[in-house]
């Protein structure tokens, strides 16, 4: 039915059968996966997944395993926890409280191949509380803030309105806007319905548009 | 959102440019080796342990508290309630040398069982508290203040410790010290209590598990890091189900004059009270249905210490009757049950609460909610933060409104322990009280009431001007005032709150029971008086959004709305009546209150400032079928229709690739520029498709608003709508924010 210019995914000049993946043009994908977006952007996808295997020698107390699986998804653990808590000792803080309590609890994952959902959201329970304590130490805290943006650009302004926001949505925002996963995978992480995460995910970018207006009139 | 203030790709690259970088160098390593330092315990857990929840005997207590150690010569340290305070190894000693189940004092280091545990069913023994069983086999009271490495239910060499019960006592002031930032030691306890329980009902402490009576029976918390705790008082009126819940009819005060009356040298330890078919909890010899306490209501268990000929402090343990002095009991090693009969004589008290509150039976259950305490409540929103599943859901909470009288003296006192939020609101919201228990959280001094926290669980209500109570007035005078028992029907985690501390706020919805009566069907009207009636309204608004029990319905003045509602709408805030219906309703598999908004008289429905779909186009295309919804904020489409398969568009379309899911096509046929053609191509994963015309006029947002995983089968979709002005496709801005997945 589209004219000549548009783009026609195949599947609606020729049906195919329920519960066959329709596949995308190429030069207009139409449902990108997370990579290819992550390319597309210029900047790395988040990492192939870890061995099951890698993991089924660290759950049976191989420490050097481990050691291989702390270095291959540090850098992502690290990059969530920052963008969450926005401070890089705190940062370090639940980085390094998320490994050692998954080195811990590592003999009760069953499934090894969830492995990497699992620690996300190891990580996301570690950064809510760093941000506790953080939140508890600040009562006795002089609280500085530099003036949004003024040395930094968007990401100074981005930082400075994530501030504001609470740690549920900052935690959404970054799995989706830095980590790109979609609103599936953001579910599976965190153990609740997609539906939800999608409407939360709608309400934290609403008050982060909120936030950047206020940070953009200061 | 038509038009959120940052693009998607400019949100990624802020996003990336800050937060995108790698860890520290050599971190990696350092994480490792901390690791590596930490080790596990020896005995695995099953898997079952792993699985996350709370548990009562949780004492968070992995940093000490702020308050200054005792120091050990203090004299006023040294005994306890009169009985010398002795080391954890001592105590052992004594366990060891005597089966006496005597009372005595011992100073150690807490290291409670973590949080986090889930502990298995036990169908044996499980009304036994005397039994050590999870979580409990993990807590610890320890000689030196050192925290354990890891969790254990046995120590490792070169630690001495005993493991604490708590059967019946009030462990909220270790609860209220979690969290507490300190120098990473254990914080120092001083307890009474016993080994060799006398509590041992058939199969219990029996050859087979001599380990079962071995733990330390805690019968007072003397002290905290060297602070004084007060004696205990439980009033746990929880029922089994389905039970009705019953309000005691004396109070714990009255009780201790019934007791002193007769028995004047008690020190008193700790009160309980608790339904009596619930009494074998405590006294598992009467579970069974001796002394016929399981028949009765309410039953108090009270400890005391009374000096012997010796002057050493011994263990009394009384049982009582709420309500009947003439049902009194106390603990004896004499009777085959283990209690006997005592006559307490004439009672010098007169009951406390009054008939309003005494024994009042909530419903275990409103407007399909289950009826839950305050203390449950609190709960939820101390659990929440580990639970995003959580969340706003609607929880229906039992207990007793208070509000103070309008001459209290606005002045919150301090208070040491850090309240659980959202107790610290600004008087005078923060003297409005639910509390669990009909207790009365004030003092008369001089004839002025003082108000100060209450003793046992309690929230405050964050009552909106549209739920406004109408309630008797509570306060007619000092000696007159009550709480009064209510169900509120709220939520934790609103929609608008910004901050974590906001977040934790009980935002009522709806006064849906009190004075034994459901209530909430009435319509409050703060604003114009409606021309409408309410099931018309709601009709109405289930047309639009599906049904719903709608359990607070108001109408307001459209000006208030901004006290109200975080995103009015223009259309809703020039109106003089505006109704305002919270919907119960199903969402993510809980249930969640949603307000919807409509003017009197008025079609259009919005929710939450955002405008309800009006109108609604089922597209059934080869691959399957979908729904679209087509939403009008400014108020401009007179038509939305979806275009017949076969009819050609004239004119070559601006096709729109980027910034939406899939690519749109936009054309205005020829010599109609009211009209705009929109086509797009969906999939039959996407049950539902918002399109949503923003207030400026130009903005649309074309995108999935219901979608289900599946295996996706594309769907043209491909719809007119009919403005009452032009609308030029070339000057059309879409957007799709919100997709994914």
């Amino acid at each position: 039915m589209f004219r000549a210019g548009f783009a026609i995914p195949p599947s609606v000049t020729e049906p195919v059968s329920p519960r066959v993946t329709v596949p995308a043009a190429q030069d207009e994908p139409n449902r990108p996966e997370r990579h290819q977006l992550a390319e597309r952007r210029g900047r790395r996808p988040i990492g192939a997944a870890t061995d099951p295997a890698l993991v089924d020698r660290a759950r049976l107390g191989d420490l050097d395993a481990f050691e291989s699986i702390v270095r291959a998804r540090m850098d992502a653990v690290y990059r969530l926890s920052l963008a969450i808590l926005g401070d890089e000792a705190d940062a370090r803080d639940a980085s390094q409280e998320a490994f050692v309590a998954a080195w811990r609890e590592l003999p009760k994952l069953r499934d090894a191949s969830r492995f990497d959902a699992w620690l996300q959201r190891i990580t996301v329970n570690a950064a809510r509380m760093t941000m506790r304590a953080r939140s508890r130490r600040r009562v006795r805290e002089i609280h500085v803030r530099s003036p949004a943006g003024a040395a930094d650009g968007d990401s100074g302004v981005l930082a400075a309105a994530l501030d504001t926001l609470p740690i549920e949505q900052r935690t959404l925002l970054a799995m989706h806007y830095l980590d790109d996963r979609p609103i599936a995978e953001i579910a599976d992480i965190l153990e609740i319905p997609a539906g939800t995460v999608k409407s939360r995910l709608f309400t934290a970018r609403r008050a982060l548009d909120d936030a950047l207006r206020a940070e953009g009139e200061e | 959102m038509i038009e959120p203030i940052w693009d998607d790709d400019r949100l990624r690259r802020a996003y990336g440019d800050r937060f995108g970088r790698p860890a520290p160098a050599g971190f990696a390593a350092a994480v490792a080796e901390a690791a590596r330092g930490r080790g596990r315990s020896p005995s695995r857990m099953p898997a079952f342990v792993a699985l996350a929840t709370t548990i009562a005997i949780a004492i968070v207590l992995g940093a000490a508290a702020l308050a200054p150690r005792p120091r050990d010569n203090d004299p006023e340290r040294r005994f306890a309630h009169g009985l010398p305070v002795l080391t954890v190894s001592d105590a052992l000693a004594i366990r060891r040398a005597s089966p006496e189940a005597r009372e005595i004092a011992v100073k150690g280091f807490l290291s409670p069982a973590p949080p986090g545990i889930r502990c298995p069913f036990s169908g044996s023994h499980s009304l036994n508290p005397v039994r050590l069983e999870c979580p409990a086999v993990f807590g610890w009271l320890l000689e030196t203040p050192d925290p354990l490495d890891g969790i254990r239910s046995s120590l490792p060499p070169g630690r001495v410790g005993l493991q604490p019960l708590f059967p019946g006592l009030d462990t909220t002031p270790f609860v209220e010290l979690a969290g507490r930032e300190g120098d990473g030691t254990l914080p120092e306890v001083v307890l009474i209590g016993h080994f060799h329980d006398r509590r041992g009902g058939p199969n219990l402490c029996d050859v087979p598990e001599p380990e079962a009576c071995d733990g330390f029976v805690a019968t007072a918390i003397v002290s905290i890091q060297g602070q004084t705790v007060a004696a205990s008082t439980v009033i746990d009126l929880e029922p089994l189900t389905p039970a009705p819940r019953r309000e005691p009819v004396w109070t714990p005060d009255d009780v201790d004059r019934l007791l002193l009356a007769t028995i004047p040298d008690l020190d008193m330890l700790s009160r309980v009270a608790l339904p009596g078919h619930r009494i074998g909890e405590l006294e598992p010899a009467l579970g069974t249905g001796a002394l016929g306490v399981i028949d009765r209501p309410l039953a108090w268990v009270v400890n005391a210490l009374q000096p012997d000929g010796d002057g050493h402090p011994r263990l009394r343990t009384f049982l009582i009757v709420d309500g009947a002095p003439d049902e009194a009991y106390e603990a004896s090693n004499a009777s085959r049950v283990g209690f006997a009969a005592i006559n307490l004589g004439v009672p010098p008290v007169s009951p406390s609460a009054t008939p309003r509150n005494a024994h009042v039976s909530f419903p275990p259950e409103i407007h399909g909610l289950r009826v839950i305490s305050v203390a449950e409540a609190l709960a939820e929103v101390t659990a929440a933060p580990d639970s995003f599943g959580f969340a706003d859901t609607e929880l229906a909470v039992r207990g007793y409104y208070i509000v103070p009288p309008d001459s209290v003296a606005c002045q919150l006192p301090r208070d040491d322990i850090e309240p659980l939020p959202p107790a610290d609101r600004e008087c005078p919201e923060g003297l409005v009280w639910l509390l669990q228990d009909p207790e009365r959280p004030w003092d008369l001094v001089d004839g002025v009431a003082r108000w100060h926290r209450p003793i046992h669980p309690a929230l405050h209500p964050i009552v909106g001007p549209n739920v406004p109570f109408e309630l008797p007035r509570l306060f007619r005078d000092t000696s007159e005032a009550e709480p009064l028992a209510v169900i509120l029907v709220g939520h934790f985690f609103d929609a608008s709150a910004r901050t974590d501390r906001e977040a934790k706020q009980f935002i009522v919805d709806a006064l849906v029971w009190h004075s034994g009566e459901p209530s909430g069907d009435q319509t409050v009207v703060t604003g114009a008086p409606p021309t409408e009636e309410r099931a018309v309204v709601e009709a109405r608004v289930a047309a639009a959004l599906g049904r719903a029990r709608v359990t607070w319905a108001a109408v307001v003045d459209g000006g208030s709305l901004t006290g109200i509602d975080p995103s009015p709408n223009g259309e809703l805030l020039a109106a003089n009546s505006v109704w305002r219906l919270s919907r119960l309703v199903e969402e993510g598999g809980r249930p969640v209150v949603r307000y919807a908004y409509t003017v009197d008289g008025a079609s259009r429905i919005w929710e939450r400032g955002w405008l309800a779909p009006e109108r609604r186009i089922d597209i059934v295309g080869a691959g399957g079928s979908t729904v679209v919804e087509v939403t009008d904020v400014p108020d401009i489409i007179v038509e939305a229709r979806e275009v017949p398969p076969d009819e050609p568009d004239p004119v070559s379309p601006r096709v729109i690739t980027d910034g939406v899911i899939h690519p749109v096509a936009l054309s205005n046929p020829p010599g109609r520029a009211n009209e705009l053609r929109i086509r797009w191509t969906g999939t039959d994963c996407d049950e539902v498709w918002s399109v949503w015309l923003g207030a400026d006029r130009q903005s649309i947002e074309v995108k999935p608003a219901r979608t289900v995983e599946c295996q996706a089968v594309g769907i043209d979709i491909d719809i007119v709508l009919t403005f009452s002005e032009p609308v030029p496709a070339d000057t059309v801005l879409i957007g799709s924010f919100g997709a994914g997945g």
